[in-house]
């Protein structure tokens, strides 16, 4: 039987950047603080309240299971994480604070952004007005000392969170990660006011889109070289052809999109794209971007099968074990379509296996456990 | 076609609501401004289903059809009121508190003269059999974002189940985390992450099909 030969980050690095067919496809599981919390014994506000304890039950979970290849993320995705570093421009219900402590920590979308204030937007920089006011609007933070409080508390998790991943050799997907612009305006807006706004006032919502692409991409490409790690992703749940006609894609979304991978990529950054909902009608403007430029993580509402007939060889994609199967299939459900995409998407390499958005918070432990034996071993028993 | 047909299919909310306000205001039957809006989204619907319009043209329509039976509410007496074709209650199940896709399927319904009776989020599977119970719909909709919801659509089917209540119920299952093995799990008769495809399926129940 073949054996391993390559280590964890370059498989990862051979696939992402079309450069070889990896020795085994490589594995990154979307592990969440939703999704450790029951694997590590935590209840939903246990691992809400306590980062460093989430932190423990995320090294646990990856311990008991044997190890992965890289990290979808180092440290819990707090709601002060996901705000302060994330820039996810709306609020959370909190299990324990807000709502009962077996739920999941849940978003809360509203019209937060006021329709005159992208031009705010325009002349302050995104930073400055996100940083300044809105972050305030969202949070329980009342001053910008309690900001640099939650900001010291998550670096000093970061540090304890270096140390432990460091001893087990294993590192981040991504050197940094963003929400695209025009998913931004969409949350913080609401979704049906910022699509009247798409339709009623686009001028003003291209402005704002094209300041907060400038001010986006300085900060990834630092981020990305300050941490070693040529991968940057951004978020986008909102611009899909599941939402959005094409000529609203094309005017609203594409060019900074372009414009984004363009400069990642000139710099060697490659950029992993974060694209719930059905991206089936977009898929074919990513050929126009370089080859290897962008990893394409789908969720399983597209078809990545379908998805790799379009772009494979071009662009490769991280997916998408559905979340559905996860919490309520078989072990048996798992390894079939874990082999199916190996077999179909990732039997010429360009294929990071991973899960659809995240691993699902009531993922049975034999699924999990199914996946990563299959992902491991499949490829080698042939 | 007439102009608020053809501007609300056009989607030109301004025209199409001082439209609404003028004609009504000059004290034409209400109603049959209504059916004229009705017949413009069903246009709409049309379109999304041929892939012409998107999601984002649905929204849209349905905050124009909101702010067209608003204006319309006023003027509207109880002869000139339209009987809904069916009844639907929406829901979102206890532990899941996202509400859009929800709530634009329920808009959409109303637009086709379905009445729907919308619990909200976070719903204990308690208090939707007792509002099947009272309110005795031809449809149930269960609305998810989230996995964790999946045992309480299983609950609740059940519960009906054992009150007798799921016999001339059409249970339908929806959102981003649903698939078909969800759908058989619970038990459901449909499911679906398209909203239009959902009222279509209501729309081909009432008429008779399956």
């Amino acid at each position: 039987m073949a054996k391993e030969y390559m280590t964890g980050w370059e498989r990862v690095e051979a696939a992402i950047r079309l450069t070889e067919k990896p020795d085994r496809v490589p594995i990154v599981p979307q592990l969440t603080k939703a999704a450790a919390a029951p694997f590590a014994g935590l209840t939903q506000a246990e691992a809400c309240d306590d980062d460093e304890a989430t932190l423990h039950g995320m090294i646990k979970c990856y311990d008991d299971f044997g190890g992965w290849d890289a990290l979808y993320m180092d440290i819990p995705d707090s709601e002060m994480m996901q705000i302060l570093y994330w820039q996810q421009p709306l609020g959370w219900k909190v299990p324990g604070r807000d709502i009962p402590i077996e739920y999941t920590m849940q978003v809360i979308e509203g019209e937060i952004l006021g329709g005159d204030e992208y031009d705010r937007i325009v002349d302050e920089g995104w930073h400055k007005f996100y940083y300044e006011d809105f972050i305030f609007r969202i949070t329980h933070l009342k001053t910008s000392d309690d900001l640099k409080k939650e900001q010291d508390k998550i670096e000093k998790l970061s540090a304890i969170a270096n140390k432990e991943w460091g001893k087990r050799g294993v590192k981040n997907l991504c050197g940094s990660i963003d929400f695209h612009p025009f998913f931004k305006l969409n949350l913080a807006r609401s979704l049906t006011k910022f699509t009247e706004d798409l339709y009623y006032s686009g001028d003003k919502v291209d402005r704002a889109l094209d300041r907060m692409t400038d001010d986006m991409i300085p900060p990834l490409i630092e981020t990305c070289k300050a941490s070693g790690v040529k991968v940057a992703a951004f978020v986008e749940e909102r611009a899909s052809g599941y939402f959005y006609p094409l000529h609203v894609f094309e005017r609203f979304w594409w060019p900074y999109t372009e414009r984004i991978v363009n400069a990642l990529f000139s710099e060697g950054i490659v950029t992993v794209m974060h694209l719930d909902t059905d991206w089936g009608k977009n898929l074919h403007y990513f050929k126009k971007l370089p080859k290897g430029s962008v990893v394409l993580e789908l969720d399983s509402t597209t078809d990545i099968f379908a998805a790799k007939k379009i772009l494979g060889g071009h662009q490769a994609f991280h997916g998408d074990l559905p979340p559905a199967l996860q919490s309520i299939g078989t072990p048996d459900d798992i390894r079939s379509y874990t082999k199916k995409l190996i077999d179909e998407v990732g039997y010429d390499g360009g294929l990071v296996l991973g899960v659809g958005c995240e691993i699902a918070p009531d993922c049975k432990r034999e699924n999990m456990e199914a996946f990563l034996e299959t992902a491991k071993t499949y490829e080698f028993s042939k | 076609m007439s102009d608020l047909k053809s501007n609300l299919v056009a989607l030109k909310k301004v025209e199409v609501l001082e439209e609404v306000k003028n004609r009504a205001a000059e004290g034409e039957d209400p109603a049959k401004i209504l059916i004229e809006a009705q017949g413009a989204m069903k246009t709409i619907g049309d379109k999304f289903q041929s892939g012409e319009f998107f999601l984002a043209e649905l929204i849209l329509s349905s905050v124009i059809f909101k702010g067209i039976s608003a204006e319309l509410k006023s003027y509207m007496g109880e002869s000139n009121k339209q009987k809904p074709v069916a009844k639907i209650i929406l829901v979102t199940l206890k532990g899941d508190i996202h509400d859009i896709g929800k709530d634009l399927f329920g808009d959409l319904l109303s637009a086709r003269n379905f009445e729907v009776v919308d619990l909200g989020v976070d719903v204990d599977p308690r208090a939707v059999v007792d509002k099947v119970k009272e309110v005795k719909p031809d449809f149930l909709g269960f609305s998810a974002l989230m996995t964790t919801t999946f045992q309480m659509m299983s609950k609740t089917a059940k519960l009906l189940e054992e009150e007798g209540l799921r016999d001339n119920l059409k249970l339908m299952v929806g959102g981003g985390v649903t698939t078909n093995q969800v759908k058989d799990m619970v038990g459901a008769d449909f499911q679906t992450l398209d909203a239009m495809e959902g009222v279509n399926y209501c729309e081909q129940i009432v008429s008779g099909g399956n």
